[in-house]
């Protein structure tokens, strides 16, 4: 009787283990069909971040302007950078030019509507780019020579600067908004906004909580879109949790299903956790320092003492101390994230850390003992002090000097109120960082350290237009500001995402920087 | 009376106008430019120029002082704020209410559990309550409100999921911040009840009163709570201003968008109009919580209502 038992057992499991493995070939077959298909629609979700939108107007620069989820579903530009970091269609269907990107003859879909019904023309772009130069609060317009509609849809905008990467930004920071829209609202649509987005913003409190909503009426074939726009959640509310342990909490009790920008400190806890996953991304901007141009400083002229200096600084320790590990060491001064950015420097020597090599650098030096000043943000401290130590091993006397991020932004600019300067910096392009970081005609003190080195200057304007961008001049201007050490790219932290493994991601959809869309994930 | 309390309102203009004087005074020579911080770090020179002019920030200080004057309080407009074009005023009327209920709830945490505190430990002076009452003011004295508000949130949100850890709703919201923030008011009241208590506990009357018979519960709540109430509600008012100052940090902490984090997300961008208006509200509502209190004063102490009434007839029979 045992015997019979057991072989019915033995025989049932093993019919089940057929008919299983049949299915699981089934469904590994026709296992992206099936995920398509399958992929619900009605998902809502929670994504919670330190930073949110202030203000919902289309003229205003955020500090969460970067949060890839709303940066996505609030306004729709004329173009979109994809996955691969290459300008794809959005309101604007194609465009070109015939001068070597002096002009662009851009044209718009024939169909775009906005939540309100009403319908988007080139003058409505046209409109907004002149708009925005005007209250100069989009301060990427500033290379915006001329703008006017050709046709009903099509428009043409002339650069005063064929600076690499000023139609990409163009394109992407132009909101597609009905003038008609905007000026029936009258209030400059600060709390709430009329937008062609594939979501409609249902509520919001400034700083505190966004909700969006998908429409039913949106205007374009989703099978037009990049990954990073299909519209595949039903509901997202945005939630602003500035407190980083808070926002950690947040995701646990389960208010926030998402937590973008996460802090490392509170990032480690979900390392390894089952119920989570933590997604590593590319950050736009570097920790750097930026040394003195100012022609009374010390470091100014003195070459050797700023490559003492960037020997004496141990980036591994930094990346542990301040990033908990989140984080990479830089090999240029721009991040990696900057278009132009040569694959090349990831393999090069870039001011290891080293010693006898800071010490031997610091011999050649005139540093006579004085005490150099360090200008830094209260945000930046467990870094300045990690420098200032690093700096006093090899005999350079560091003194903090910290502020209130406002009070730094006052003086930054002036080369002769500090030695050192520690800040953060992107740029989407290279060109764009060199010129707002090292370009001696930027501002009238010179560069933005107050340096006047010309012969830098011309090699930047050169390597900087859309012919000059090769990669010959590219190495050029950067093997010199090496050489010279005028700055220097300590690490760049990792842009860390969380998210709860309830939600059921079938499909991981990251943007450019491999940062993830949680609107556009497959559920 | 009412003479009284109209010739207090009377006062409240020129205590609100040196406040408005002084915070606009304290942010024109406050370092920091609000128009780089507008326009951000890529703005041009001429951008920025043009910006400060728009502000109006190339006037001279008397010209700013006195269109800000005008514009708030002969025209009432109290503009937009500069970094984010939302209208103070609508900043306001969302914000202040949540952080009125924050410090209403919270002012009542700290006189609800502080004065019973102090009172045990008034009537038991030197016995185990009053010292137990007293470390436990200590303990709330000392610890860091934001350290015990993490403390809270992961005890009842995380591990007993008993109440929400952060954002807004219903009252359910406020308990954690309330809690958080009324523990150092709750010693300060405990200390002061406790002080007040038994300053009146040894007075004469008291000593008749329980000679009399009446019953000891009676004798504390009728003859001395009474009595030892004007020193605490004197308390009550300094700390309620305290509470609407300090609700920027438990607001961050809990991520509710409340008059605190609005001020101070505004020092920082140096958005002035935000700043200066915002700082005006809470003049306002500290001065008439002030004025709430000497009105108390008249309810709890008969002798300074005969005071205020008496004062108003020697000013009528002068005339």
């Amino acid at each position: 009787m045992k015997k019979i038992a057991v072989i019915l057992l033995v025989t049932i499991m093993a019919l089940a283990f057929v008919s299983c493995s049949k299915k699981a070939e089934t469904s590994s077959a026709s296992s992206e069909a099936s995920v398509q298909a399958s992929a619900r629609k009605d998902v809502e979700i929670n994504v919670g971040g330190p930073t949110g939108w202030d203000t919902l107007s289309p003229f205003r620069t955020n500090v969460g302007n970067n949060i890839p989820v709303l940066s996505t579903i609030v306004y729709e530009s004329l173009g979109y950078l994809d996955g691969s970091n290459k300008l794809v269609s959005w309101c604007a269907k194609e465009w070109k030019t015939t001068d070597n990107g002096v002009s662009y003859d851009i044209t718009l879909y024939d169909y775009i509507t906005d939540s309100a019904g009403n319908k988007i023309t080139a003058s409505d772009v046209v409109w907004f780019v002149k708009e925005a130069c005007a209250k100069a609060l989009k301060p990427n317009f500033k290379y915006v020579d001329s703008v006017e509609a050709t046709g009903e849809y099509t428009l043409k905008v002339k650069f005063n600067y064929t600076l690499v990467g000023v139609f990409e930004t163009f394109m992407i920071d132009t909101f597609v908004v009905s003038q008609a829209a905007y000026e029936k609202q009258g209030d400059d649509f600060v709390n709430s906004c009329v937008t062609t987005s594939a979501y409609k913003c249902t509520s919001f409190v400034s700083g505190a909580t966004a909700r969006f909503e998908r429409r039913d009426d949106y205007w374009q074939d989703l099978s037009l879109l990049p990954a990073q726009l299909q519209p595949n959640v039903k509901v997202c509310t945005f939630h602003t949790i500035p407190e980083a342990a808070q926002l950690g909490i947040a995701l646990e009790t389960g208010v926030v299903d998402f937590a973008v920008q996460f802090q490392p400190s509170t990032a480690v806890q979900f390392e390894g956790n089952s119920d989570f996953t933590l997604e590593r991304g590319e950050s736009r901007n570097g920790m750097q320092i930026f040394f003195s141009g100012a022609e009374e400083k010390a470091v100014a002229n003195d070459k050797y003492l700023r490559q003492a200096i960037c020997y004496s600084i141990n980036n591994a320790l930094m990346i542990n101390a301040a990033l908990e590990g989140y984080g990479d060491e830089m090999h240029d001064s721009a991040s990696t994230y900057a278009l132009g950015y040569q694959d090349s420097w990831r393999t090069e020597e870039y001011y290891p850390y080293s010693v006898e090599k800071a010490k031997a650098a610091l011999a050649k030096s005139n540093y006579n003992g004085q005490e150099l000043v360090l200008l830094g943000s209260s945000n930046t401290k467990t870094v300045a002090e990690i420098i200032q130590n690093c700096a006093a091993a090899v005999g350079i006397k560091i003194k903090l000097n910290l502020m209130q991020t406002a009070m730094v932004t006052a003086i930054r600019l002036d080369g002769t109120q500090y030695d050192m300067f520690i800040n953060q910096v992107g740029g989407f392009t290279l060109a764009n960082h060199w010129n707002t970081r090292y370009d001696a005609r930027a501002y009238k003190s010179g560069d933005a350290t107050s340096r006047k080195d010309m012969v830098l200057a011309d090699m930047i304007a050169e390597a900087s237009t859309v012919n000059g961008f090769t990669t010959e001049n590219i190495n050029k201007v950067h093997n010199y500001i090496k050489e010279e050490a005028y700055g220097y790219g300590m690490y760049q932290p990792q842009q860390l995402t969380v998210w709860s493994n309830k939600l059921g991601i079938k499909t991981v959809v990251d943007d450019n920087i491999k940062s993830v869309v949680p609107t556009a994930c497959v559920y | 009376m009412l003479r009284y309390f109209l010739k207090r309102l009377l006062w409240m203009i020129p205590i609100i106008l040196a406040v408005a004087i002084v915070v606009f005074t304290l942010m024109t020579f406050c370092p920091g430019d609000p128009a780089e911080i507008i326009l951000g770090s890529e703005a041009t020179d001429e951008a920025l120029e043009a910006k400060r002019v728009e502000l109006g920030l190339r006037d001279p200080y008397f010209v700013r002082l006195a269109r800000y004057l005008s514009d708030t309080f002969i025209h009432f407009e109290l503009g937009t704020a500069w970094k984010t074009g939302i209208p103070i005023a609508d900043s306001i009327k969302e914000r202040l209410p949540r952080t009125m209920l924050l410090s209403g709830i919270t002012l009542f945490l700290s006189f609800g559990i502080g004065v019973p505190l102090g009172v045990i430990a008034a009537v038991n002076q030197n016995r185990w309550q009053d010292s137990l009452c007293m470390i436990l003011a200590l303990i709330g004295v000392s610890m860091p409100n934001f350290w015990l508000a993490l403390l809270l949130v992961i005890l009842f949100a995380v591990k007993l999921k008993w109440l929400p850890a952060l954002g807004i709703g219903g009252v359910k919201y406020y308990i954690l911040p309330a809690i958080s923030s009324s523990s150092m008011h709750i010693a300060s009241s405990a200390r002061q009840s406790r002080s007040s208590m038994l300053d009146v506990i040894r007075s004469d009357y008291i000593t008749t009163a329980r000679a009399k018979g009446v019953p000891e519960n009676q004798v504390i709540t009728k003859h001395a709570l009474k009595n030892a109430l004007i020193p605490i509600i004197t308390m009550m008012g300094t700390q309620f201003g305290k509470m609407l100052g300090g609700a920027m940090i438990i607001e961050t902490i809990f991520s509710i968008p409340g008059m605190g984090t609005l001020i101070i997300t505004a020092v920082n961008n140096r958005d002035y109009p935000v700043v200066q208006t915002g700082s005006i509200f809470l003049a306002i509502v500290f001065s008439f919580s002030m004025l709430l209190v000497d009105m108390l004063y008249a309810l709890v102490d008969p002798r300074i209502k005969a005071q205020y009434q008496r004062k108003g007839k020697m000013k009528r029979r002068a005339k």
